[in-house]
């Protein structure tokens, strides 16, 4: 852990993002409250994707220190590794075991894989700029005017925000993924439908499935894992969130988000473990009884999203105080929803949307994907389908003059 | 190799189709400029452009917007039986037409060229906005577009081409704004030439061709001198024109004037005295605007260039009539909307008279109750009179008035005070007429043509022209009584 936190592959991370919150808390410490924030720190330009890069820096480091791996004798392979563009702004966070081992392989792309990867790529477009930018047309509307909404507006913006950080992520990793193929390489996946999970526990397995790899082997493993006892176990949970909080970015709001999602691990565990204790029933997993705990995690995950949208504590608690502020349900139906922002039509093309993405991923849980069904089909099939999606992003795509492409919110940290 | 080989067929056939797709929807996408939406007509001239057959265009007429409205190529054709293209474009310089001229010579290969030099008032650069006009509505098959776009680009840094070449990036969300204007193709009979109707009344002062200016034109001329290289290599002849504009900006013609002098090239200056005279432009009724003529003007000038070219054997006519039927046609179909367009441009009650009574018209000539009707000027009254008007039923108002001027067949009259109806058809056009005295004054006269209302006005003299050639209705006109100035307006 120690060897982690201060080998000079995390150095560039610490400086560039953490630095001037630091000089912050030890100004307002020292002001008593009153702070005069280190300008010249906060206003450091970070260098492109370093979160990511510092990761698998990291990660590679340690590998070799713990024999894992030997060290890399070529800088140039090992810059590729660290610095593979398609990852460079949102992940995924390949190990070494994965990416490196293929760029030392000297893979090139074959026509099945180039396609795969061009299908993957377009996938990726669709859900970040045909969904998620929607989304956020919608979000940046509510949150730009927070003082103006109430009640089910509020509630209708997190709820789009949830979805929107979910589209937005997964796309971008979708397309990083797909030019990863394009070239020859194999990606590790990011996501695994994560809304259609059961429970917390389950949702973590599912969200951004390669930072918490990270995080599991070289924090929560190297602390003891759950080898030493159930309080070191949530202890070690909780330290984990926080840590993917802090790293998500330099502000109280994002160490808060994490800890109440680490709070919620170790509430179910020991809800679980009650109930394991009292019950001997096992769980049937009903169809029902699933998609009432979708909606709980759903519902869950969403208000820690709230701290992870809002720009500040202070943000944050004004959002919680207008979505009780009014019972207004009438919002849905009088019109109101074409006010925020996007048009009649844009509502549908997104309500539609997010239909179809509900079906895709609905699929992709019983592992059918769409890139393999179409590249079984023939030609003109693939080259309709194809067209079909292109033209799709390029018409109804959220892009133009003031549109800036590297925008992905992720890419933030 | 030769999976290799079908692969890369199958990714050309991918990428073609593609291509072909893409430059639908870009065309679907992309803002039409019509005279009529926006006032400049790229997307009509490009159309026409396009819509002609290959080497079928003897003289180009090139300039700005003082060109598409000043010089009509039907009206020329008529005088010469040259045809010719209008490939002009609002505010166009000459760093603009060079390129038009460079896209017109992939298509087309014509002997003469004409040029107005009103471009010369305008530096040979421009924004992006006037990018996107230069080039948006060309093909990319000639190559000439790129090439522009590239030239433009390498002229400053940090200029991006980006939604040039891909206009679907700056105009994708126009899919929510598409309507009948962006499915259609707007080639023309007029080929470029933008009639307008529009009558400003201004004050043109012509010069003396001895006059001189003391401020001296910027005299970069890059892209005059291409064009004019590029003629040259091409073999074709070069007229040089100034259509007339207002003359509060004869210091800029003057400077033109000095300027294009200087290249010892055919010039008429028709903003001098003599060929203002010789044009027969009049200032009260040929320009739309202070800037520009309008179609009467246009005629009155396109048939002086004509003359004047050809008397100062600058270009040869054609030698015989009748070898391009299409064209002839083309001087028909003007001649006929230039008539509908006078008719809807005239305010004039008693020359409005005279326009309807016409062996290709059948008007509908509806009274209402309105005691204006007394207040008919004597010569309106007598000219409704050799129409075969009854002159008794005209000025009662206590009976409904309805008639037909049809100057084949004579008038049909229908006029009671109790109501009548009355039905045909024309040319297989039905028709109806009905006078109803229960109905409110404005509901009580109803002429209705192909179940089309054309409802008439308690207080005016209603006319519906039926042009019976198009079987349309081409005209309707509402004249009223202004008792302030004792005139009938429309």
């Amino acid at each position: 852990m120690l060897f982690s936190a201060s080998s000079p592959a995390s150095l560039p991370l610490l400086v560039f993002k953490y630095s001037g919150w630091a000089f912050s808390i030890i100004e307002m410490i020292r002001r008593r409250g009153h702070t005069r924030p280190g300008n010249f720190l906060r206003n450091m330009l970070l260098p492109l994707g370093i979160s990511y890069f510092s990761l698998k820096s990291v990660g590679y480091l340690v590998d070799i220190y713990k024999g894992k791996i030997s060290a890399e004798k070529s800088i140039i392979t090992l810059g590729a590794y660290i610095s593979f563009f398609p990852e460079m702004l949102v992940g995924p966070i390949d190990k070494t075991s994965g990416l490196l081992q293929q760029i030392k392989e000297n893979r090139k792309p074959d026509w099945q894989q180039f396609q795969k990867g061009f299908i993957i790529f377009l996938e990726g477009c669709i859900e970040k700029m045909l969904v998620a930018d929607r989304l956020g047309i919608l979000v940046n509307t509510v949150y730009g005017d927070l003082y103006r909404y109430e009640g089910f507006v509020i509630l209708i913006a997190i709820c789009c925000y949830s979805l929107q950080i979910y589209f937005d992520f997964s796309g971008c990793c979708h397309m990083a993924l797909g030019v990863g193929h394009m070239l020859g390489y194999e990606l590790p996946e990011n996501f695994r439908q994560p809304y259609l999970a059961v429970s917390i526990a389950d949702f973590w397995r599912r969200w951004h499935m390669t930072l918490n790899d990270w995080l599991r082997d070289y924090i929560y493993i190297p602390l003891g894992g759950n080898r030493k006892g159930e309080f070191r176990k949530y202890l070690n949970t909780m330290i984990v969130f926080l840590v993917s909080g802090f790293w998500h970015g330099a502000d109280w709001s994002f160490v808060l988000w994490g800890g109440i999602n680490g709070l919620y691990q170790v509430i179910e565990a020991l809800i679980r473990k009650v109930k394991n204790r009292f019950s001997n029933h096992q769980d049937s997993g009903s169809a029902a009884a699933n998609m009432f705990r979708r909606i709980i995690v759903f519902i869950l995950i969403t208000i820690t999203w709230v701290f992870f949208r809002a720009e500040s504590l202070s943000q944050t608690i004004l959002v919680f105080r207008k979505l009780f502020y009014d019972w207004n349900p009438w919002v849905l139906f009088d019109g109101t929803l074409f006010t925020l922002g996007l048009s009649r039509i844009d509502c549908f093309i997104l309500a539609f949307s997010l239909l179809i993405m509900f079906v895709a991923d609905s699929l992709r849980e019983r592992n059918m994907h769409f890139y393999q069904r179409l590249l079984k089909q023939r030609f003109a099939v693939k080259c309709i389908c194809i067209w079909t999606m292109i033209l799709l992003i390029l018409v109804f795509g959220i892009y133009g003059p003031g549109f800036d492409p590297a925008d992905f919110i992720y890419q933030g940290f | 190799m030769k999976e290799k080989i079908i692969r890369g067929i199958k990714i050309c056939i991918f990428a073609a189709g593609f291509l072909f797709l893409l430059s639908i929807v870009t065309r679907i996408l992309v803002l039409k400029q019509t005279y009529k939406n926006r006032n400049t007509p790229e997307t009509e001239i490009w159309d026409s452009f396009y819509a002609q057959e290959k080497n079928s265009i003897d003289i180009l007429f090139m300039g700005s917007s003082h060109m598409y409205n000043g010089i009509d190529p039907v009206v020329f054709y008529e005088e010469t039986g040259l045809r010719g293209l209008n490939v002009s474009s609002s505010s166009a310089n000459m760093f603009q037409l060079y390129y038009y001229l460079l896209e017109s010579l992939k298509y087309q290969s014509p002997k003469y060229v004409v040029l107005d030099m009103y471009s010369f008032h305008y530096t040979e650069d421009i924004d992006d906005a006037y990018l996107a006009k230069t080039f948006d509505y060309m093909t990319w098959t000639s190559g000439i577009r790129l090439r522009g776009l590239l030239d433009w680009a390498n002229k400053s840094e940090g200029r991006s081409i980006t939604n040039r070449i891909l206009p679907i990036i700056q105009f994708h969300g126009r899919w929510k704004e598409l309507d009948k204007i962006d499915f259609e193709n707007y080639a023309s009979f007029r080929n470029g030439f933008i009639e307008s109707w529009q009558n400003e009344i201004i004050a043109h002062t012509a010069y003396d061709s001895s006059k001189i200016s003391d401020d001296v034109l910027w005299e970069e001329h890059e892209y005059f001198k291409k064009f004019v290289s590029l003629c040259k290599l091409k073999g074709i002849e070069i007229i040089l024109i100034l259509i007339p504009f207002v003359s509060s900006e004869e210091s800029y013609a003057l400077q033109i004037r000095q300027a294009v002098e200087s290249y010892n090239m055919p010039f008429f200056d028709f903003n001098e005295t003599n060929l203002y005279k010789e044009s027969g432009i009049d200032d009260s009724k040929d320009f739309r605007n202070s800037g520009h003529i309008n179609a009467r003007g246009a005629e009155k000038l396109t048939r002086t260039l004509a003359k004047k070219a050809i008397s100062n054997e600058l270009i040869q006519p054609a030698a015989s009539r009748g070898k391009y039927p299409k064209w002839d046609n083309r001087v028909l179909q003007w001649k006929k909307s230039r008539k509908a367009s006078i008719l809807n441009q005239e305010t004039d009650l008693r020359e409005y008279l005279l326009l309807v009574n016409d062996v290709n018209y059948f008007t509908f000539f509806s009274r209402t109750g309105s005691d204006s009707i007394q207040r008919l000027d004597n010569e309106v009254a007598l000219l409704l009179s050799t129409y075969g008007v009854n002159h008794e039923a005209l000025f009662d108002q206590n009976q409904g008035y309805i008639c037909i001027f049809d100057k084949d067949n004579g008038i049909t009259e229908w006029h009671s005070s109790t109501g009548f109806e009355g039905q045909g058809t024309i040319n297989r056009t039905p028709w109806k007429i009905s006078y109803h005295p229960e109905k409110s004054l404005s509901n009580r006269n109803e002429i209705i043509i192909d179940n089309k209302a054309f409802a008439t006005d308690n207080e005016a003299l209603a006319f519906v022209v039926f042009d019976k050639n198009t079987a349309q209705v081409i005209d309707t006109a509402y004249f009223r009584y202004n008792k302030g100035t004792g005139d009938w307006y429309r």
